[in-house]
């Protein structure tokens, strides 16, 4: 065998053993609940919601709504006041099992407004009105939950239990409207892809054990340098890991799924999977890349993320997945005729650029310049608004239409000039072209590629941009140049301001991302290992 | 302040037009020309002032170093950064081409030491750009010069500029404003949003002319797509939605090549800086191998914008397309933003390339290239108007064949051969512009542009027979008239190429090569003349078209003056551009091998 360099395992460990080596177990686990207070806000809500639905009417559907809200407010207070945990701050809690630092912080913030976003669409979305919608934020909450584990977890088995938690939840609200053929056929869908990828994520996660006998990121990483572990070995385990992470943010090879399960879910929690969802997955796996690309102890830099491997490197790896992944998102995407199939695809092509950032995240030897996570944070934020902001939009547009196809856009101008001007706003910072945040966004990406030496990559993202422009510019043309039929409509006051609520970030990301670039610059992150 | 209201005030008013209701046409239509005149006549501010001096980019960049060093706190670290500046400055007059120094180099040489976590290091990386920048040789030339921080993360900086190259552009752009938007008075259709986006569209445009930080550059040239596209898609002929995405894609497909090497040029040595005077002070040093791959990169962005053959198959069908005033903003001075970043980036940013000391195919250079592709332009363009049934595509198609002399005098690198090729894009920009507004006017009246039917509209029309004779003159290039001039200069340029180069001495072959294109261009519009204007009148219609209106006279009759003005006194605006041009032909002879 090839990997007979492992490290045997410890055998089994009593629970006496367990407190001997950790005299401080149940002490510790008091001090650092207070660190973990916006999830315990979350475990709470849970309950919460569903004891709400439970005491009232089934036609007052919206109400839990309000009280996820709630839920998702006073998480995102907890999270407020705990603040960044600056560089010295930063460590881990519960013995290594999450890890506490500015990256953490800022992506579940970033969560939990995707899903507070998410909320109200629920709220209004026509097909979940009069049912008993508890177990629906139940679950959403749930969800959450989960993406707030894969964005700090630092151990192996806390990676898995958190995207397992982020997935089986997520397997549920796809299929939630029960009678609807097409739910049911997305939410099957999800449920095979999904076990297929966990499993073969698991059995990466175990291999690292086998070889390391740990569960701590850090200390797989410090042993698999210490025992020089074989490179082709290390090459498979990589890629059976990667394929749970792929699976979650929705990269070639484990794309297929997202069209069918996007089609099939109610459109606000489609949103809720392209935006919070594939944020979570870029989270843990930037977690994954950096902490075996740390250096060594001995000073002997990378293994996994940067080492030559093969005469393979890993950001040429992943740049690989990266320009596979944008140029079938937006070739598929080209022949798209169904709203939510189309932002599928796109969210695919999207899944590359951001795929851009994290080949560029560990600096290959020789290259300077900011670390890749950074961008790829900035552009999560502008996705979170532009992409949930056009699922926002085309929501409304459908519930007037009644149909999520492309045509139901036409003349969309005429009707609705707000819905449109923002939807158009949207798509162009979905392109990429100034003055939005898609635009600053993206070009961060490419910068931190092009400073890492990617430059093929560079050239194939800007030619999937040109791709793009194709069907994005579709639903313009749609909305502007077209005639269509139906009466013109004026949107209530939550509406519009809803919109413009998410269209100002956007513009103000392209024009002005000075500060939120510092913001991102100064977190924290915790290096493992 | 003065470059930013010339620039943001179509924009302004764009949103104040939006704001408007949409059935106060006459509000909407009147806001918008007053403020298109009130832009051209700061932009003629502009023109008369730049001459009376000002203080030109070195002066207000060393006054800005002066100033950062000021406020370094450690004395003795201050004194070291000005040893730097003035290693900077000796080495301006001792340098040789191929040497690179960025903002670490230069801080050895005088033992300066400065961590990355200390503020001063950003000071030192600020006090090297600018000292760079004030050395560039175009930076004598730039006024009105306007700099201020913008994405200090990126070190990307509002930088706002204007000489003899850029002035003479934004002035015709704002006329043209003027007298699209005066044009423009019988749109009904959406009104309001028409209006808008032609301001838009000025702004993108007048910005591109004057942003002198790349990423800023970049920024206004991606405006100036959506307008346009909405302009032709909404406005436009029959195919205007094909036409429109067309022009989107084939633009958008430059701009990010433009990108690519913008970001190349960024990241080179690690200099992190867009300020455009600083990347051409360092990129004398630019390696050949990387000087090849800018060209090429930067040459396909502003060649689909120019366009030149082969990327020209985007342009006759958005000018058919668009609407009247749309062709006139399109040809007047869409295509010069490509012209005009040949002048201020591709050869001064390449200026190894530009002269012809990199093989671009064995023996054959860039000047090879450029001046190859110009005589393709120039005679391919003809032969294709040559073929036209259509009046208003042999219109775009000589602007294919005009816009082929700006790269023929670019490639010819004498200083006749680059002020031609400058003249040549403001020539062309008043006759094309012209050209484009008289198609217009018998399109109104006849409703179709088949050249075969038309015949005889002098004896009915005969004003409009005389200004519309004055325009087709121009662009023939009839001595007397401003396309003579610059056409003439571009010849004597590539003909004394062989002796005056800067560059790489261009055969005068390619002048007998490009020859043909005059005698085809004065077949095309003679025979145009005929058809339209003479011989018996082809339809009984006709005889109900009135002559032109006022409107239409205001539109044109200041494009036919200026084609005058510009015939017989040519040296009014080549003086102008005279010391900007001759900087950008001494920077490539700099570097000739």
């Amino acid at each position: 065998m090839f990997f007979l360099q492992t490290v045997a395992p410890t055998g089994g460990v009593t629970s006496n053993e367990v407190f001997d080596r950790y005299p401080d177990l149940v002490s510790s686990i008091g001090t650092d609940m207070g660190a973990f207070l916006p999830e315990l806000v979350l475990c709470l809500g849970i309950v919460w919601v569903i004891f709400v639905d439970l005491f009232s009417k089934r036609q007052d559907s919206r109400r839990p709504g309000w009280h996820a809200l709630g839920v998702l407010g006073l998480s995102l207070l907890t999270l407020v006041l705990g603040g960044f945990p600056s560089a010295e701050e930063a460590g881990s809690l519960f013995h290594g099992m999450v890890v506490r630092d500015g990256f953490a912080v800022f992506m579940k913030l970033l969560l939990t407004i995707g899903t507070a976003i998410c909320v109200p669409m629920v709220m209004s979305h026509k097909d979940l009105q009069g049912r008993r919608m508890g177990e629906f934020y139940g679950l959403l909450l749930g969800s959450l939950l989960g993406m707030y584990m894969m964005a700090s977890a630092r151990n192996l088995l806390m990676f898995f239990m958190g995207i397992e938690f982020a997935s089986y939840t997520s397997y549920l609200l796809t299929g939630y409207l029960k009678g609807d053929r097409k739910a049911a056929e997305g939410g099957v869908k999800y449920v095979i892809y999904g076990s297929v990828a966990s499993g073969i994520m698991v059995y990466g996660l175990s291999i690292l054990y086998g070889l390391t006998g740990s569960l701590d990121v850090g200390a797989v990483a410090q042993a698999l340098i210490v025992t020089k572990a074989s490179p082709s070995l290390l090459i498979i385990t990589a890629l059976l890991c990667f394929a749970g992470f792929a699976y979650k943010i929705s990269a070639f090879p484990l794309h297929f799924w997202a069209p069918d399960v996007y089609e099939g879910a109610p459109m606000p929690f489609t949103a809720f999977l392209s935006v919070v969802s594939k944020a979570a997955g870029f989270a843990i796996l930037i977690r994954f890349v950096v902490a075996f690309g740390a250096p060594g102890a001995d000073g002997q830099a990378l293994t996994l993320a940067s080492g030559k491997v093969l005469d393979l490197d890993w950001p040429q790896i992943l740049a690989v997945l990266a320009m596979f992944t944008m140029t079938i998102g937006n070739l598929a995407a080209l022949w798209q005729n169904n709203f939510k199939r189309l932002l599928a695809y796109s969210s695919i092509a999207h899944a590359g650029y951001l795929l851009m950032g994290v080949a560029a995240v560990v600096p290959r030897i020789g290259a300077e310049g900011d670390p890749g996570w950074q961008p790829v944070l900035f552009y999560l934020v502008v996705y979170l608004f532009m992409n949930l902001g056009a699922f926002y939009i085309a929501q409304i547009v459908a519930a007037r239409t009644g149909t999520e196809e492309l045509p139901g856009f036409a003349g969309l101008g005429k009707r609705a000039p707000v819905l449109a001007v923002g939807l158009f706003l949207f798509m162009i910072s979905l392109i990429g072209l100034p003055p939005t945040g898609g635009f600053t966004g993206k070009w961060q990406l490419l910068k931190a590629a092009w400073e890492n030496g990617l430059h093929t990559l560079v050239l194939v993202a800007v030619t999937n941009t040109v791709i793009s422009v194709y069907y994005y510019a579709r639903i313009i043309k749609l909305m502007f140049l077209d005639q269509g039929d139906g009466e013109g409509y004026v949107l209530p006051v939550g509406q519009r301001t809803a919109v413009v609520l998410m269209v100002v970030p956007i513009l103000w990301l392209g024009l002005f991302m000075d500060s939120t670039v510092h913001l991102i610059r100064s977190l924290s992150f915790a290096v493992i290992g | 302040m003065l470059l930013t209201l010339v620039t943001f005030i179509p924009l302004i008013t764009a949103f104040v037009v939006l704001a408007i209701p949409s059935e106060k046409k006459a509000a909407i239509k009147w806001t918008a020309l007053i403020a298109a005149i009130v832009v051209f006549l700061l932009a003629t501010k502009l023109i008369a002032d730049y001459r009376g001096g000002g203080e030109n980019a070195t002066q207000v960049f060393d006054r800005q170093v002066t100033t950062l060093l000021e406020k370094v706190q450690d004395p003795g670290r201050r004194r070291l950064m000005e040893a730097g500046v003035a290693a900077i400055k000796l080495d301006f007059e001792t340098r040789k081409a191929s040497d690179e120094r960025g903002p670490a180099d230069y801080a050895a040489a005088v033992g300066l030491t400065l961590a990355e976590n200390d503020p001063d290091h950003g000071t030192w990386r600020s006090v090297w750009e600018l000292s760079m920048a004030q050395g560039a040789a175009a930076a004598k030339d730039i006024r009105f010069v306007e700099y201020a921080p913008w994405i200090d993360s990126f070190n990307i900086a509002y930088f706002m500029g204007a000489d003899g190259l850029s002035l003479p552009l934004v002035w015709l752009t704002t006329l043209l404003g003027v007298l699209c938007l005066a044009y423009s008075w019988n749109i009904e259709k959406a009104t309001k949003a028409y209006f808008a986006l032609f301001l838009m569209l000025q702004t993108g445009i007048v910005g591109v002319f004057l942003a002198l930080d790349f990423f800023l550059f970049y920024v206004f040239w991606e405006v100036v797509l959506l307008p346009m596209y909405f302009l032709i898609g909404f406005w436009g002929g029959p195919r205007r939605i094909y036409a429109a995405i067309k022009f989107f894609i084939y633009t958008l497909a430059g701009s990010v090549l433009m990108l690519v090497c913008m970001l190349a040029m960024y990241f080179h040595a690690g200099y992190d800086s867009f300020n455009v005077l600083t990347l051409m002070e360092v990129a004398r040093g630019f390696s050949h191998d990387m000087q090849y791959w800018l060209f090429l990169g930067m040459f396909v962005a502003f060649a689909i914008k120019v366009p030149i053959f082969p990327f020209h198959t985007w342009l006759p069908d958005a000018h058919v397309q668009a609407p009247t005033a749309a062709s006139v903003v399109l040809a007047g001075v869409l295509l010069k933003m490509g012209g005009y970043g040949f002048f201020r980036f591709s050869f001064p940013l390449c200026p190894d390339a530009a002269a012809g000391n990199i093989p671009l195919w064995g023996s054959f250079n860039f000047v090879h290239f450029l001046a190859t592709l110009g005589v393709i332009n120039i005679v391919y363009g003809a032969f294709c108007a040559l073929a036209q049934k259509d009046f208003k595509s042999l219109v775009a198609y000589s602007s294919v064949s005009h816009m082929g002399f700006v790269m023929l005098g670019l490639a010819a690198l004498t200083d006749a051969g680059v002020q031609g090729a400058a003249l040549q894009m403001f020539n062309h920009g008043l006759s094309s512009a012209m050209m484009f507004l008289i198609v217009g006017v018998i399109y109104d009246r006849a409703h179709h542009r088949n050249l075969d039917k038309f015949g005889g509209i002098g004896t009915q029309m005969p004003y409009y027979t005389g200004i519309a004779t004055l325009g087709f003159f121009a662009s023939l290039g009839l001595p007397g008239l401003n396309g003579f001039i610059s056409e003439a200069l571009v010849f004597m340029g590539a003909w004394d190429s062989q002796a005056k180069s800067a560059g790489y001495p261009l055969d005068p072959k390619f002048v007998y090569w490009a020859l043909p294109g005059i005698v085809l261009t004065a077949t095309y519009i003679l025979w145009t003349v005929q058809r339209v204007f003479m011989g018996p009148m082809k339809s009984e219609t006709y005889k109900t078209f009135p002559d032109v209106n006022f409107r239409e006279v205001f539109a044109l009759a200041p494009l036919g003056i200026l084609c005058v003005v510009f015939g017989v006194w040519p040296s009014l605006i080549l003086d102008f551009m005279n010391s900007s041009l001759s900087t950008i032909v001494q920077v490539v002879a700099a570097v000739r091998s």
